[in-house]
């Protein structure tokens, strides 16, 4: 009897031992974002306090004021949207269009051609974005849009990914659209593409997840500040004056704040379109 | 009279496919595959945008990289970051999904909240961390002077400012590697646990023979992508060190830095592509490993 009862209360207290050590994790995980957004709305006279001060004496709205006029950020953060829905939608398209008729068609020289695709999956950007480069500078596609969003039209995780779904759709389904009169491209319009919502709008936050967070290849091909996408202009920024945190931490939260939205409202989905893409890096 | 039907739908089909895989197989040339075939080219030629005529230089563009003192720099740098990335962050994305797993009602809370420096971008990130490694100003040193530690230079010196980026790296990726860890416990049949108790295991017994040894091969598909992350890792060490007037530090070069610099700013396309050729052999072994290992799961 003793015996179960010192059970009881030694599993309590290995309860209470990891909420004590996840509780920790959790200051350490979140403090960062509220030192960011502590920094960026004090007065820049409490700045560089010792003892630091985390909440303000009061709301000073200078540093994003002075981010706003010293660079156009609103711009960028449109680049980064343009940028980040057109490489989407692209990726969306061909993704689902290749993957459907690698799951469901028979053709020749079919394993050949999904295994090249396969194969550059393992292939990472920097090896081949020397070429890539001077193809923009012959198309002349350097810092323009298409030039950023060129590379990321076409994503082999995702074909293979929406592959591996689209297989499970039943062959009869397919063929009962046949026989009703429906064309290839109706069928997968209205039969393969409603049946695979999940797997494809998985595949489209993660794609935009990765296109926003994009840095390497917009560093390189865009030259002007009106065309720097968010991630660009705020590292660009700091290189521009002698380091002042107030503006630097309310332009990092001027860029976080939009994930930290759409991560309150998606973040099932977000978690999940992320750990999906586990096998690309 | 079925059979025309059939032969009709057939060729039907065909059009289809065709259409959408010649399209597809067009971009995935220019963007993929003729783009990795120039690298390779390219690292036997020399040439630069201002003097655009190539010239075969045979191997000389690997002899200029494997005599450079800035290449070796780098790979030193490159190789500690990866080794220290994956000695830290594994172990406690381990820890911390075990735990997460052990806690019952808060679990979409934690997961939620360790997750969420995954998405946050990596500048803004990075940002936040040098504000906070400040020598004079930043909060961490003002914390571990509660403890009467001397502030630390996190940046400010070659070995330091490595491990700081390291120590920023994995606390970013901490909530990845562990979700895919929680997905491989959650996988873990409770029999096992089961049986384990009726022989009479505490816990411990319970996680290094039972939940350690089942979660071998999703352990060892983190590991590879930490390695590879770790290779390839730019952002992180562009954003805190390099020409930045604020940081008082000198650059801390890794490799895929050093291959930017080559090409980009100093239009040396040739050894460029020839470090990037090195790099790629370093990922192919690394991967061809992963299989090796995984085959003897």
């Amino acid at each position: 009897m003793g015996s179960i009862k010192n059970n009881h209360v030694y599993d309590r207290l290995f309860k209470a031992l990891v909420h004590l050590i996840l509780m920790t994790g959790v200051i350490i995980m979140i403090w960062p974002f509220i030192w960011m957004v502590s920094t960026a709305i004090k007065p820049a006279a409490e700045v560089l306090l010792i003892p630091p001060k985390i909440i303000p004496s009061y709301l000073d709205w200078s540093h994003f004021r002075q981010v706003f006029s010293e660079i156009p950020i609103f711009r960028y953060f449109m680049n980064s949207i343009i940028v980040a829905g057109v490489g989407t939608v692209c990726i969306l398209i061909t993704s689902a269009l290749t993957g459907f008729v690698f799951a469901k068609y028979d053709f020749p020289a079919k394993r050949v051609l999904f295994y090249a695709i396969l194969a550059t999956l393992m292939v990472p950007f920097q090896f081949y974005m020397i070429p890539l480069y001077s193809l923009m500078i012959k198309l002349g596609w350097v810092n323009t849009y298409q030039g950023i969003i060129f590379p990321q039209m076409i994503s082999s995780f995702g074909t293979f990914f929406l592959k591996q779904n689209m297989e499970g759709i039943p062959d009869d389904l397919l063929d009962a659209a046949r026989i009703d009169g429906c064309g290839e491209l109706g069928i997968f319009k209205n039969v393969v593409v409603p049946i695979s919502k999940a797997s494809i709008s998985a595949l489209g936050i993660f794609s935009f997840v990765t296109a926003w967070a994009e840095f390497m290849w917009p560093l390189i091909v865009t030259m002007d500040s009106e065309m720097y996408v968010l991630e660009l202009g705020l590292a660009m920024f700091q290189h521009q004056f002698f380091v002042d945190y107030g503006k630097l931490m309310a332009g990092a939260t001027f860029a976080t704040l939009p994930v930290i939205i759409a991560f309150l409202f998606l973040r099932r989905n977000i978690i999940e379109g992320i750990t999906l893409g586990g096998v690309k890096y | 009279m079925k059979n025309i039907l059939g032969s009709s739908i057939k060729k039907r089909q065909y059009v289809f496919v065709y259409s959408v895989l010649i399209p597809t197989f067009l971009l995935f040339g220019v963007i993929r595959f003729v783009p990795m075939f120039n690298t390779m080219i390219m690292s036997f030629q020399s040439w630069n945008l201002i003097r655009p005529k190539r010239i075969f230089v045979g191997l000389l563009n690997y002899q200029q990289i494997l005599t450079d003192k800035l290449f070796f720099e780098a790979l030193f740098n490159t190789v500690g970051f990866m080794v220290l990335t994956v000695a830290l962050s594994i172990p406690l994305a381990l820890f911390f999904a075990v735990l997460v797993q052990e806690s019952k009602k808060l679990r979409p809370f934690y997961e939620s909240v360790y997750f969420f420096p995954t998405i946050a971008t990596m500048v803004s990130v990075t940002l936040i961390w040098k504000w906070m490694y400040d020598g004079s100003y930043g909060l961490i040193n003002y914390i571990l002077s509660w403890f009467g530690i001397q502030p630390v230079g996190w940046l400010a010196s070659q070995p330091m400012a490595l491990i700081s980026i390291c120590l920023m790296t994995v606390w970013k990726t901490l909530g990845y590697n562990m979700m895919i860890l929680l997905v491989g416990l959650r996988a873990i049949d409770v029999t096992y646990y089961e049986a384990a108790e009726i022989d009479g295991a505490n816990r411990f017994q319970k996680f290094w023979k039972v939940t350690l040894p089942l979660l071998k091969p999703i352990t060892l598909f983190i590991c590879i992508m930490t390695v590879l992350k770790s290779l390839m890792a730019f952002t992180q060490f562009y954003a805190m060190t390099s020409d930045s007037q604020g940081s008082p530090s000198s650059l801390v070069r890794v490799l895929v830095y050093d291959i930017y610099q080559r090409a980009f700013l100093f239009q040396n396309m040739g050894p460029a592509s020839a470090e990037a050729m090195l790099l790629f052999f370093g990922v192919l072994a690394v991967t061809i490993l992963q299989f090796k290992l995984a085959k003897e799961e």
